[in-house]
């Protein structure tokens, strides 16, 4: 640290001419109400204007004599603002260039550091959403931020405000600058994004920096090593446990896994992954549009299911339209194996019980919904004659409803708190669910993978039907 | 005195005693050659065989109303009682043969003087001295060689024939036995081969004529020498003039009447020649005689063939014949095989309630094939067995409105296909019927169990043997027409099976019944309900309204089937019902060959299955509407995805099952029609 004040104390002093002008403005001005207006000398010579809002001006005068002994390299003895300087674009930047006698007022630097905090982002209640330009996912995001919006309405915030969306191409310097700008000159609350890897990596990386806290939106974007990120997404390691948990219930060896060849692994991945399940997997990919690729993924793993020393299992990673069409050539290929099918929430609907297939029979599937009158207050489903299924229309909407739901919620929550944004993260860690019926109520917000909680449900089909296992 | 006498005596004694060795050497060598000619052997047996004779006689077979349509025999033979033979006819017979046929005791001796006389100074017989009996003994018993031994051996004969024989029983045989030309013998069977109508229709001209014909068959041919058949006619309207056995006005009337000869086309050939055929193997099997010749035997085999319908089948497939012949020209110009392949036809229709065989048309022309395509051909009958697969089906439990699933499958190597080719979608239970989608019917077959397919299949009355096999669901095996018909019979008769038939009474020449069907004790074995029945209908109907009977959708009220096509269209096939009839027709190459690509069951066995049902119609067949049990109800549904709909398939159901609005068939709907990915929750990248 000595050295540190060292290197300070023997860089270019302007910080006199700084506080003289400071003092100048903050005591013509400290009378009004309004934004003050504030020149900056920058390190270039550069005169430039600042607008500051009372309170923020007020925090400068207030710590007016502690600045006066910040030293010079505050930022980079402090990491998380060393880094965020290298984000800051104009005149934050002559902060670094304050000089300092007295190293002593370290003692005080929290304080400082708050008031700093405070100047650069909270109070803004304002959520920062990153996304990509529009894609396949846009139909989706529509309704996630929609429901966001209907949240913070419900929590009491203007909504159109609130949400600040920026669309970022698909490289990470780009998302870097967006992110930044939006946590040091929108100031929002929370950052919310990552639906591309670069963009989850630089949302991260800012989080991390300034101690933001940031929603990841994706099942597969990683989070980082910063506690500011969290993911929130339906449950696929509770998904992928459940379901491996089942199968080993059936006394499943040898599980054979089908799935559309861009179709979403997630879980699939995680379940193999559980390397002391005992599971052997084999797997097969298909084009959906393309009943002879499906056909020969069924023909090229026959002998796999065949030939199985326990029973065997078929793990269907696609809809219930592809379960049907997929169980049907499988048991015309083998009957009478006594083949366990398994799969995921798309399996569900009535589709895949009515008519009653007896290669169903016994089938079990994980799924993150379990009642859809269980769902949260602000939206119903359209109900069906059993309180499992609603309409394919309905379904797929519900899913991101949901999304949109936690979103919207985690979301007010930051705005709510009006305090520094490392500590919005902080009390993240400890928050626990109370909005609704349909997340346990019991649970933390997150666990401690800094994944959102979120309930899972074990299915299985008998006749017509489908039943809570 | 003494002693010159003696020497008179002696020549005189010599004399008369030379003369007596010389008689007794001519009279032994005439007795020793009689002897040895066997002129002098005993009559009795040989009289034997005519009194105790029996006329030979047709085995006739005969329609469901009696009518004749059908012969058995060795020589065609139409037995005629002396009562029923016109007099006119045995007028003619007795002026140009033998006048004094009443009046003398066998041998005319006046006429066998005449004869030798005219042997004599002529050197040739300019007429022959035989009476009525003698041509009879010589027909009857005697070789047709010509030695004064078997003269003299007729002459006796004929004695002791009319001493044991009445006059009329003499003519009884001989104008029944006497061989008359064209393989015909008696004036019975004669008169159908040269004018084609019976005996008793004939007029005296036409009479006469075959009265004529005794002398020399071949000679007086009218077919093939009618102005020697009319010469000889006039010399027997004149004989019969001057026997005075018919008035000159009549003579006159018969001389200027015009004759017409009719070609002689057996009714064998005519009216069932496939059926009559079978008939033979038919009784053989219900008599239990694998070896016993009908020919002959005077048996009348009553069959339930409907003459009228029988004729409406003949025609519907001649009419049918060009459009084949086309067909085969087509087949054969890209056959590789050396032989030709013969492009044939076939219908068979059975009577819905009883399993009686109305009509059956074996092959296009008898003459020229006489293969039995209806009972001897086994063809793969393709998707006409599927009823088979689908009642099961609608057993267990699922509705016209069920989705089923058509994807691809393969099943250790077999790899049915469809039509439209692989695919992947969803239809209605009724649709992959009417549409004929083959692979639905592999994978219920597979759930349900081959051997369940075929223990259903022989219940329905398939006979032809099954491997456990997948291909089955599909027809992929040999069967009969009579199978097929069997299976659509079942259907139609609410679910009751029972084996067709075709002899309903088989009676000897006696009038003693040898066999009788009796309806009481056929076998009918229930299936499966009449509702499950009543269901299969409605799903056949939607084969017409909606499916590939599409050409016909206007008899889907009254008419109900199902087409079948095997691989590369070899057999071709349409089954349907009406009310009353059951009808199958078959087309397809005797060598097996492929069709092409256009033929199939709706475009070369439809054809001539509408025709049929259209012209018995007209006819006066009517097929009358069916009745709906009340436990079901009709309901039109949505083809694709089973729901209620103004437009679609009416289809039967269950009261308890009528389809409502589907969330199921919703979601099949909302995910084809928009978000494939349903639930997929693919968010991020």
């Amino acid at each position: 640290m000595n050295e540190s004040c060292r290197q300070a104390s023997n860089q270019r002093v302007i910080w006199p001419i700084y506080i003289f002008f400071l003092s100048l403005i903050m005591s013509g001005c400290s009378f009004i109400g309004a934004n003050r207006s504030v020149e900056v000398v920058l390190s270039t010579n550069e005169v430039v204007k600042v607008d500051l809002t009372p309170r923020h001006y007020r925090a400068l005068s207030h710590c007016q004599q502690a600045i006066s002994s910040i030293p010079q390299n505050l930022f980079a003895s402090l990491a998380p603002l060393t880094n965020e300087q290298r984000a800051l674009l104009k005149w934050p930047a002559q902060l670094t260039n304050l000089k300092i006698k007295d190293c002593s007022w370290f003692q005080k630097r929290g304080e400082i550091l708050d008031e700093l905090d405070s100047l650069f982002s909270s109070k803004s209640q304002r959520i920062g959403i990153i996304l990509p330009p529009i894609s396949a996912n846009e139909p989706a995001l529509n309704i996630i931020i929609a429901q966001m919006r209907k949240e913070l309405q419900r929590e009491g915030f203007h909504s159109d405000g609130t949400l600040i969306i920026r669309r970022v191409e698909k490289n990470k310097m780009d998302a870097l600058k967006v992110a930044a700008e939006l946590v040091h000159m929108d100031r929002v609350a929370m950052l919310i994004g990552g639906l591309h890897p670069t963009h989850a990596s630089a949302i991260a990386q800012i989080a991390d920096q300034s101690q933001t806290p940031a929603l990841i939106i994706s099942a597969n974007a990683p989070l980082g090593r910063s506690r500011q990120t969290m993911r929130v997404y339906p449950p696929l390691k509770r998904l992928a446990l459940r379901l491996t948990a089942a199968l080993k219930e059936q006394k499943v060896q040898d599980v054979v896994v089908f799935y559309p060849a861009n179709g979403n692994l997630e879980l699939f991945n995680i379940m193999k992954g559980f390397t002391t399940s005992g599971l052997r997997y084999s797997q097969a990919t298909y084009s959906p549009d393309d009943p002879a690729s499906i056909l020969a993924a069924i023909k090229g793993q026959t002998s796999k299911i065949g030939n199985s020393q326990g029973r065997p299992a078929v793990l269907i990673f696609d809809n219930f339209r592809m379960v049907r069409h997929i169980v049907n050539m499988v048991t015309t290929a083998l009957p009478n194996s006594n083949i366990l099918f398994a799969g995921n929430q798309q399996w569900r609907s009535p589709a895949l019980v009515v008519p009653r297939d007896e290669g169903l029979q016994g089938a079990i599937f994980v799924d993150f919904i379990g009642s859809y009158r269980n769902l949260p207050d602000l939206f119903e489903a359209p109900m069906t004659d059993s309180e499992y299924f609603t309409t394919a229309e309905a379904a797929s909407r519900l899913d991101y409803l949901i999304i949109g739901h936690r979103l919207g919620n985690l979301a007010a929550e930051a705005a709510r708190f009006g305090i520094n944004r490392h500590e919005v993260a902080a009390r993240f860690q400890s928050l626990k669910n109370r909005w609704d019926t349909y997340f346990p109520t019991s649970e933390l917000a997150f666990d401690d993978g800094r994944e959102s909680s979120w309930p899972v449900f074990l299915f299985g089909v008998t006749d017509n039907t489908i039943k809570e296992l | 005195m003494f002693l010159r006498a003696r020497p008179n005596l002696g020549f005189f004694t010599v004399a008369i005693a030379g003369i007596c060795v010389v008689a007794v050497l001519i009279f032994g060598g005439i007795y020793a050659y009689l002897w040895s000619e066997g002129v002098l052997e005993s009559e009795q047996d040989q009289i034997q065989k005519l009194t105790a004779a029996i006329i030979p006689d047709n085995s006739t077979v005969l329609d469901r109303t009696g009518v004749k349509i059908g012969e058995y025999f060795s020589y065609y033979h139409i037995q005629i009682p002396y009562e029923s033979i016109p007099r006119p006819m045995i007028n003619a017979l007795l002026a140009v043969e033998d006048r004094k046929f009443f009046e003398h005791a066998g041998v005319n001796w006046t006429s066998i003087g005449r004869a030798f006389v005219s042997v004599a100074t002529s050197g040739h017989l300019k007429q022959g001295g035989s009476t009525i009996t003698m041509q009879l003994v010589k027909n009857y018993l005697l070789t047709r060689e010509k030695k004064i031994s078997r003269k003299l051996r007729e002459i006796i004969l004929s004695y002791y024939v009319e001493k044991n024989l009445s006059k009329e029983r003499i003519l009884e045989l001989y104008l029944n036995t006497m061989y008359m030309g064209h393989g015909a013998y008696g004036v019975g069977a004669a008169s159908m081969v040269y004018y084609g109508k019976p005996l008793s229709e004939l007029s005296l001209a036409e009479m006469s004529l075959l009265a004529g014909l005794f002398k020399a068959p071949s000679a007086y041919d009218p077919h093939k020498n009618p102005t020697a058949a009319i010469k000889r006619q006039q010399v027997v309207l004149n004989a019969m003039v001057a026997a005075n056995l018919a008035s000159p006005e009549e003579i006159a009337a018969a001389k200027k009447a015009r004759l017409e000869f009719k070609p002689w086309t057996p009714i064998n050939e005519t009216v069932a020649p496939f059926f009559i055929a079978w008939i033979r193997t038919e009784v053989e099997r219900l008599l239990n005689e694998n070896e016993m010749v009908l020919n002959d035997r005077g048996y009348k085999i009553s069959t339930t063939l409907d003459r009228k319908i029988q004729e409406l089948a003949n025609k519907s497939v001649l009419a049918h014949s060009a459009p084949l012949e086309a067909l085969q020209t087509r087949v054969n110009l890209h056959r590789k095989k050396k032989t030709t392949e013969r492009i044939e036809a076939a219908l068979f229709a059975t009577d819905v309630r009883t399993g009686a065989i109305l009509s059956m048309v074996g092959g296009r022309n008898f003459q020229e094939s006489q293969f039995n395509r209806t009972i001897s051909s086994k063809r793969s009958p393709g998707s006409s067995f599927k009823p088979v697969l689908y009642s099961l089906a609608l057993e267990k439990g699922m509705t016209w409105a069920d989705l089923v699933y058509v994807s691809p499958v393969d099943v250790g190597g077999f790899r049915p296909k469809n039509h439209v080719g692989d695919e992947m979608t969803e239809v209605t239970l009724i649709k992959a019927l009417a549409k004929s989608i083959n692979t639905p019917v592999v994978s219920l077959a597979q759930k349900y169990g081959i051997k369940t397919v075929i223990e259903r299949a022989q219940r329905m009355g398939v006979t032809s043997p099954m491997n456990l096999e997948t291909g089955i669901a599909i027809g992929g095996f040999s069967a009969t027409m009579l199978d097929v018909d069997s299976i659509y019979r079942t259907i139609a008769n609410d679910g009751k099976q029972s084996a067709a038939f075709a002899i309903t009474k088989i009676e000897d020449r006696d009038g003693k019944v040898l066999y009788q069907f009796d309806p009481t004790v056929a076998t009918h074995v229930q299936v499966f309900s009449p509702e499950i029945a009543t269901l299969l209908r409605s799903g056949l109907q939607a084969v017409l309204t909606n499916g590939t009977g599409g050409a016909i959708s206007h008899m889907a009220p009254y008419a109900a089937g199902k087409t079948g096509t095997s691989d590369d269209s070899r057999d071709n096939w349409f089954a349907g019902f009406t009310k009353e009839l059951v009808v199958t027709t078959w087309v397809g190459g005797d060598g097996h060959s492929s069709l092409g690509d256009g033929a199939s069951g709706a475009s070369l066995a439809l054809p001539i299955w509408a025709q049929f049902l259209t012209d018995s119609m007209a006819a006066g067949f009517l097929a009358t509407p069916w009745t709906t049990p009340e436990s079901l109800v009709s309901v039109t549904i949505d083809p694709d995805y089973g729901s209620p709909a103004d437009v679609g398939i009416p289809a039967l159901f269950f009261k308890n099952k009528v389809p409502q609005k589907s969330q199921a068939a919703d979601d099949m709907k909302t995910l084809k029609q928009g978000n494939g990915s349903y639930r997929e929750l693919k968010l991020g990248e």
